[in-house]
């Protein structure tokens, strides 16, 4: 399915590799920009370019940041006995919204999922494990999606970090099966956080 | 329940119009090809957001168009809501009161069950359409069921993806643990499904059909023999698994074995015989759904006189005018006593017309 022209499968190329878009809506938000007046596709490129100029990934919890440590790796006010795993930044702005949580976060980057080529190699887990060996951890919060990937996720992380002595425990009830941490309410998220139970 | 009315737009042969309906026993006649089966599939789709013929909505759509709708009102005690289908550029889009709703939502607004060319193929098709009409019918009762089914499905695919990279036992692990629990559920609430309904079904192939010989339906699981046994057996299949990289035990393997007489009802069975076998189970299942929700699903009844005799049709039919709304077709004229009969309508040429209305 090619437009013919290499300009535009081009950009369709780079759209369609983006999670939850096939080739067809890459095609048609290609054609969406080129639709749209000039000053737009500049906007749009040159934000993707501050983006990866600006931005980077805390190369403690994997978080986004713009100085060496991200914003919650930076505070040291913070609980180092709890650390909370998370398959995404938004996840963890969601948590921070909360004001409830006071330790620290772990971001996977993704959920296990092997039918789109996610296994354990390609989550950050070498480094959840390495950082739980430097850090006086006692809590592990497993709070992975409640969806069908992020249980598993949670179902893996929990066998493995079994025999380490650590507690772990995952997000309660309060958020709906199937769903997301990026859409929960701050209450329900407040409530899932109170619920946690032990692995 | 009872479907009130419904309008067609561009509905394979039907003419564009609107019909008025109501509870009770409604026939449509015509000879073959005019357009009867066309009406009953117009309301089992506006009912469920599905055709009971075709996987392909395309086809539904009239000569030489490629969209069509269809809409009506659906009377569920205390109230009537609007409901509205229409397809469009490939897509079916679902209303109620002027609302999209999800495929699964949509179901949820009705109840109707359906007796159609296809429904043979419990006994005489292959193991898969037994799970289909076993996974429709606990839906009706079970309305958590489809949405499960869709998720297992999803975990099939996950597992069949490690057993293909050889992933680690951890890993696997960490999905076939949820595919067992969903599979035990999805497994426990078909065998229930058959235990509730069997007792009843038998009595109505006997009181209905007047077929003497013991029915038996029995649930098999693959290399498993109980619910009770489940995780132990699909523990113990795991390293064989493993070694032919593929699942082999779940709900999507599973068979429903329908014995007529102590013998494969698929190969003992006449064709009449057949029929009433699934029909005594569809109205076992109506009638549990009558004592639980305490309304008639609606049902529909394509092509009555087909291999039943005139005696077994009259009985079936005055079993069924009593049960809330029922729409059968016919190439017979007359077959349906007119004491029964709530409406008649006369199918030509796509035209509907009603012939007879006793309210
Ligand atoms: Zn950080």
């Amino acid at each position: 399915m090619k437009t013919g022209d290499p300009i535009v499968d081009r950009l369709v190329d780079l759209i369609a590799k983006m999670p939850g878009i096939g080739r067809k809506t890459a095609q048609r938000l290609a054609f969406f920009i080129l639709a749209q007046p000039e000053p737009y596709a500049l906007d749009l490129s040159e934000s993707i370019r501050q983006l990866k100029e600006n931005l980077r990934t805390c190369p403690q919890c994997f978080n986004f940041c713009h100085q060496e440590l991200c914003s919650v790796c930076s505070q040291t006010s913070r609980d180092t006995g709890l650390m909370c795993v998370i398959e995404d930044a938004m996840s963890l702005n969601q948590i921070e919204r909360t004001g409830h949580y006071r330790g620290y976060y772990h971001v996977l980057q993704g959920a296990l999922s092997p039918i789109h080529g996610i296994g354990p190699k390609e989550l950050r887990i070498q480094e959840l494990l390495a950082r739980l060996k430097t850090m006086p951890v006692q809590e592990v919060i497993l709070a992975t999606n409640p969806t069908l990937e992020g249980e598993a996720t949670a179902m893996y992380l929990a066998e493995l970090l079994g025999e380490s002595g650590v507690k772990l425990s995952r997000i309660g009830t309060g958020i709906p099966m199937g769903g997301s941490l990026d859409y929960v309410d701050e209450i329900t998220m407040t409530k899932a956080l109170d619920n946690r139970r032990t692995l | 329940m009872y479907l009130e009315s419904l309008q067609t737009h561009q509905f394979r042969n039907l003419q564009d119009q609107r019909l008025e309906l109501g509870p009770g026993l409604t026939v449509f006649e015509g000879a073959n090809g005019q357009g009867k089966t066309n009406v009953l599939e117009a309301i089992y789709l506006l009912c469920t957001g599905r055709s009971f013929r075709t996987h392909g909505l395309i086809e539904c759509c009239r000569n030489g168009t490629e969209s069509f709708s269809l809409s009506g009102s659906l009377q569920w005690e205390p109230r009537a809501k609007p409901l509205a289908v229409a397809y469009q550029a490939g897509k079916l889009q679902r209303l109620v009161y002027d609302t999209p709703r999800t495929g699964l939502e949509y179901l949820q607004e009705s109840a109707i069950f359906a007796f159609t060319a296809r429904s043979k193929q419990l006994v005489e098709g292959a193991p898969e359409e037994r799970r289909r009409f076993l996974d429709r019918l606990v839906y009706f009762f079970e309305p958590h069921h489809l949405r499960e089914l869709k998720e297992h499905k999803r975990l099939q695919q996950q597992i069949r993806q490690v057993l293909i990279e050889q992933g680690s036992p951890a890993l696997l692990r960490s999905f076939k643990q949820p595919y067992l629990t969903l599979s035990k559920r999805i497994v426990g609430r078909r065998i229930a499904l058959i235990e509730n309904l069997s007792n009843e079904a038998q009595q109505l192939f006997r009181q209905l059909f007047d077929f003497p010989l013991q029915l038996q339906f029995t649930y098999q699981i693959r290399n498993g023999s109980s619910v009770d046994q489940y995780e132990r057996q699909m523990e113990r299949i795991e390293a064989r698994e493993r070694l032919f990289k593929r699942l082999m035990m779940g709900p999507q393997l599973d068979d429903l074995s329908i014995e007529h007489g102590g013998f494969p009802a698929s190969k003992f069975a006449s064709s009449g015989q057949i029929r009433a076998f699934v029909l005594s189970l569809e109205c076992a299942a109506m009638q549990r759904f009558r004592s639980e929700k305490n309304t008639d699903p609606i049902f529909i009844f394509d092509d009555i006189d087909a291999e039943l005799d005139l005696n077994r049709i009259h009985q079936f039919c005055s079993f069924m005018q009593s049960h809330g709304q029922v729409l059968v077709s016919t190439s017979k004229h007359a077959i349906i006593p007119a004491n029964m009969l709530n409406r008649a309508f006369f199918v030509e040429q796509g035209a509907t017309r009603l012939e007879r209305n006793a309210e």
